[in-house]
């Protein structure tokens, strides 16, 4: 009887604790990718993009090692950006740079870093890493890990040179980074 | 009458209601019902957070804002963990965190807390099960330490880890399910258990701690240093504890002639051994010392004793009048190793060690209570004293493996050689070795105690190989093969074949093929030598088919089913020839399959697994009538074969566990283990009711008082424990509940071979509570 009755206190005492305990933990991938399209919803490109011309499909192109895996496909399989369909390219050569929209470079590029922002400069592309030491170098947009969460900063600068328009909404979240500062 | 399965009887179901049942019910169904209830309440509290959590996490990262994203909990390391997944094995993990908040005596508890399917069971020290195989002595699974084998090779196989009380020095423990030889060498039949320990970098800083645990009365208390300086880290661990043992406690026996059985506490005016208690009072030590310098190189050493009375026994009085315990046992050793792991270049590596490992092991069983422990038995010929055995163990060994690959990792290579040393001598301080007990004769006469008297030694020599090729995600070819050759052996080979695939992230199915061999220990081989023969390996085979998931960043889902086949060993005494041989003792088919599933949210874990493991068939070798491993071919003593289970198993078994992080940074954690039913056991029972039928009184009772007891019936254990910690002094305090409701320990049968099953033991361990301290500065 005594047993019963503390294995059913237990119980008791334990669920409810339970329903306010949890908070989901997710890839760091995963939300790297859901990063990407929550950015477009404060940014806006330039006229000549053509942004409203929903037949053409919203282009995010990986440059070098892919570090999303079948992230992005699955994930942009089912969600639109702008209201056009998502298009999901990997690149490995500089010249393979064409009209993307979002082009997302991870840490395997760091010995070209340059050559890339030298062809992306003043193009209306969305360039995002997740190497912190790119953000000097004139990356747009870098995401980063503080306490088990991912941030973000922006280059100003480099915002500025690319022509498009970053609503303050979303620089009042991030951290800015001036690259002529750096 | 005679019947089985009473929980199940038609007229109990009828009266049953669970809610009352403690209460209105008479003392039969009391006992009958009992562990189902148990069963079920364990059951609902635990299940009971699961779901809830599940439900609670509803938002997906499509669905969040940008604030809601950034205030998303992020695991890294994901595709470390998918390395992880593909691995050619089963894995589990047994971090420092689970360590910490879980109720556990020694690492043999930890093991059947977590590990889907694994058990141990009692025979003078924990014998652990995995999928299914368990036998009297735990020589078919290695145990490793940072790697190193701690196995005694000689004659028991890994003891020296098993039962120490301190847990306080272990960074994580994997536990491999499954055969292994191929990798970590001739002994990995069905699983290995490898301790990795801390380090500087892992326990930076002193911890202190101490421990109470008031039903077993063991008390003790560790200390700890990790120390880190640039090319330099260090770390040293030191415990002490005294436990006098859990006294009192209920054995279950039958005397093997007249059937009468009973508790053992209630009969015998002695007492009986108390249940993980030191031996004449020696408490255990643990000491080590790791320290790592100019980043490629490491020393680390240890040193670990546990002593313990055997389970299951009656005290026994001394001429003195002294109240001893009639079986003991025992083993310390010492382990020291020099490792290297240079890089020639980003593709080349070479990873080098050398060790000195020396191991001390008696068992002593009193037979002669006129003399003293030890007494005896060094000076009478042919185990005249109370010495089963005694002697000490040494080893050399050094082993290198150079590690290829390509530059892009796709096609790995690795090539590897070991050798060891060693030495089987007279027991740490003594004259005589006391090893090859009983009283055989080699084919000259000559008894074989009084000739490796002074000990004898082995050289082992073994070449590995493996090769990875990674041709597509979806195509990752593995090639494995071991070689080994004592000097008192045949070779044996372990290969294994894998294909390895990432259907699409996150998702891994592996189909490995593996063939694993364990080397008699150097006590058979040794005899072999004498009587001019060479025994084959035992082998077991295996298919594996394994599928791994992680379909959210907080769970992990894992799925196997496995085939196995092989020829077991044992070794059998022939009386007439006073003559002990190594020899095949049967064919073994079986199956097995987990699920296991791993729920990891930011203030809370939890854990699921299920293992069902089913006996295809066993047939004995010629000449072989009875055994230990199943009772689907037994033909002894008027005793005939039934059912088809392994004996010593439950088919299924469930295991969960939580651990809840509250307010107040209060944790909580629950664990509960349900062995549904033990098939095994139960055959025991038909095949003594098939030898009887309704002609003998004896049996009669004793079959009620089986029924009774609810013998091989439903079998839970339930732990919990509360944690608080103070982060103003970064020290924690815990209470803890081992077996909150009680439950059977059963022991080892070897096979029932008497007029009534003697084999049939257990002790009733109840519930135990304690309380643990851990400071860090």
């Amino acid at each position: 009887m005594v047993i019963k009755n503390i294995i059913l206190t237990l119980f008791i005492f334990f669920m409810p604790l339970c329903l306010f305990a949890q908070t989901a933990i997710f890839d760091e991938y995963e939300v790297k990718a859901g990063f990407l399209e929550k950015f477009t919803r404060f940014i806006d490109w330039p006229a000549e993009v053509k942004m409203e011309d929903v037949s053409k499909p919203f282009v995010i192109t990986v440059m070098g090692e892919n570090p999303f895996e079948s992230v992005l496909e699955k994930m942009y399989s089912q969600v639109s950006i702008k209201g056009k369909k998502v298009e999901i390219q990997y690149i490995s050569t500089v010249n393979e740079i064409d009209d993307c929209n979002i082009l997302f470079i991870p840490k395997s590029e760091h010995y070209r870093i340059n050559k890339i922002l030298s062809y992306t400069k003043k193009k209306p592309i969305l360039t995002i890493t997740d190497y912190k030491r790119f953000a000097k170098n004139g990356v747009l947009i870098t995401l980063f890990f503080e306490n088990d969460h991912i941030s973000f900063e922006i280059n100003k600068k480099a915002v500025q040179d690319s022509g498009l328009y970053v609503s303050s909404l979303l620089l009042n979240l991030s951290k800015v980074v001036n690259t002529e500062e750096n | 009458m005679l019947y089985k399965g009473t929980m199940w009887k038609t007229e109990n179901i009828m009266k049953m209601n669970f809610l009352n049942i403690i209460v209105e019910g008479d003392d039969k169904m009391k006992k009958q019902f009992a562990p189902m209830l148990k069963a079920i309440l364990a059951l609902i509290f635990l299940l009971s957070v699961l779901p809830i959590c599940i439900y609670a996490q509803g938002k997906t990262i499509e669905g969040m804002t940008i604030e809601e994203l950034m205030n998303a909990k992020v695991v890294t390391g994901s595709l470390t963990t998918l390395t992880k997944l593909k691995i050619p094995v089963s894995l589990t993990t047994i971090t420092t965190e689970d360590i910490a908040v879980t109720p556990a005596r020694n690492i043999a508890d930890l093991i059947e807390i977590y590990v889907p399917g694994a058990i141990w069971l009692n025979h003078t020290s924990p014998r652990i099960g995995i999928r299914g195989v368990i036998i009297d002595r735990n020589y078919k699974f290695l145990m490793l330490v940072n790697g190193k084998n701690m196995n005694q090779k000689g004659m028991q196989g890994a003891e020296l880890e098993l039962s120490n009380w301190d847990l306080n020095d272990i960074e994580r423990i994997e536990i491999i399910r499954g055969p292994g030889s191929v990798t970590y060498g001739p002994g990995a039949i069905v699983g290995i258990i490898n301790i990795i320990t801390k380090t500087a970098t892992t326990s930076n800083g002193v911890s202190i701690g101490v421990e109470d645990n008031f039903a077993y009365n063991s008390k003790g208390g560790y200390a700890s240093l990790g120390f880190t300086r640039k090319d330099f880290n260090l770390f040293v661990h030191g415990s002490l504890r005294y436990t006098d043992g859990y006294k009192n406690a209920d054995y279950f026996a039958v005397d093997q002639n007249t059937g009468t059985a009973g508790y053992l506490n209630t009969s015998d005016g002695n007492g009986v051994m108390p249940i993980f208690g030191d031996n004449l009072g020696k408490p255990q030590i643990k000491l080590h010392f790791d320290m790592n310098f100019f980043d490629e190189w490491r020393v680390w050493a240890r040193y670990t004793n546990s002593d313990q009375p055997a389970l299951f026994r009656q005290k026994m009085t001394l001429a003195a009048g002294e109240k001893v315990p009639v079986w003991f046992t025992g083993q310390k050793g010492i382990v020291g190793v020099l490792e290297n792991n240079h890089s020639f270049s980003e593709n080349i590596s070479l990873k080098s060690n050398i060790s000195y490992k020396s191991e001390n092991h008696y068992n002593y069983w009193v037979t002669k209570p006129l003399l003293h422990y030890d007494e005896g038995g060094f000076n009478s010929p042919h185990g005249a004293g109370n010495i089963v055995s005694a002697f000490s163990e040494s080893e050399i060994f050094l082993s290198s493996i150079i590690n290829i690959s390509q530059r892009d990792e796709k096609y790995k290579y690795a090539l590897g050689a070991s050798y060891s040393y060693n030495i089987y001598g007279p027991g740490w301080g003594n004259n005589k070795m006391y090893m090859l007990s009983n009283d055989y004769k080699i084919p000259d006469g000559r008894y074989i105690e009084d000739i490796i008297a002074d000990g004898f030694n082995t050289n082992t020599i073994s070449v590995f190989s493996e090769c990875n090729f990674e041709f597509h995600p979806l195509a990752n070819l593995l090639l494995s093969a071991r070689m080994d050759k004592n000097n008192y052996s045949k070779y044996f080979f372990s290969p294994r074949i894998g294909i390895i695939s990432e259907v699409e992230k996150n998702n891994i199915i592996k189909l490995i093929w593996q063939r694993s061999v364990r080397m008699n220990t150097a006590e058979e081989l040794y005899k072999e030598h004498l009587y001019n023969t060479k025994a084959n390996p035992e082998m077991l085979d295996c298919i594996e088919l394994m599928y791994s998931t992680l379909p959210m960043g907080y769970c992990l889902i894992n799925v196997s089913a496995s085939y196995n086949w092989g020829e077991m060993l044992g070794f059998v005494y022939d009386p007439a020839t006073i003559k002990g041989e190594t020899k095949p003792i049967g064919n073994l088919e079986y199956f097995t399959a987990e699920v296991e599933a791993k729920f990891k949210f930011e203030k809370a874990t939890y854990g699921i697994n299920h293992s069902y493991v089913k006996q295809i068939s066993w047939e004995n070798a010629t000449g072989i009538t009875s055994q230990g491993i199943s009772y689907a071919d037994y033909n002894f003593n008027g005793l005939v074969s039934t059912g088809n289970d392994l004996n010593n198993w439950a088919n299924h078994s469930t295991k969960l566990f939580a651990n809840v992080e509250l307010p107040y940074q209060i944790t909580l954690h629950a664990d509960g283990q349900f062995f549904w039913k033990w098939d095994g056991y139960e055959d025991v029972q038909l095949m003594y009711i098939a030898k009887y039928g309704n002609n003998n009184s004896a049996w009669e009772i004793l079959n009620d008082k089986l029924d009774d007891e609810n013998f091989a019936g439903t079998d839970v254990k339930l732990n919990l424990s509360i944690s608080k910690y103070f982060p103003q002094f970064n020290s924690t305090i815990s209470l803890y509940c081992i077996n909150l409701l009680g439950s059977k320990r059963y022991s080892y049968s070897t096979g029932e071979r008497y007029n009534y099953p003697s084999r049939v033991m257990w002790v009733n361990e109840s519930a135990a509570f304690g309380i643990k301290i851990n400071v860090n500065l």
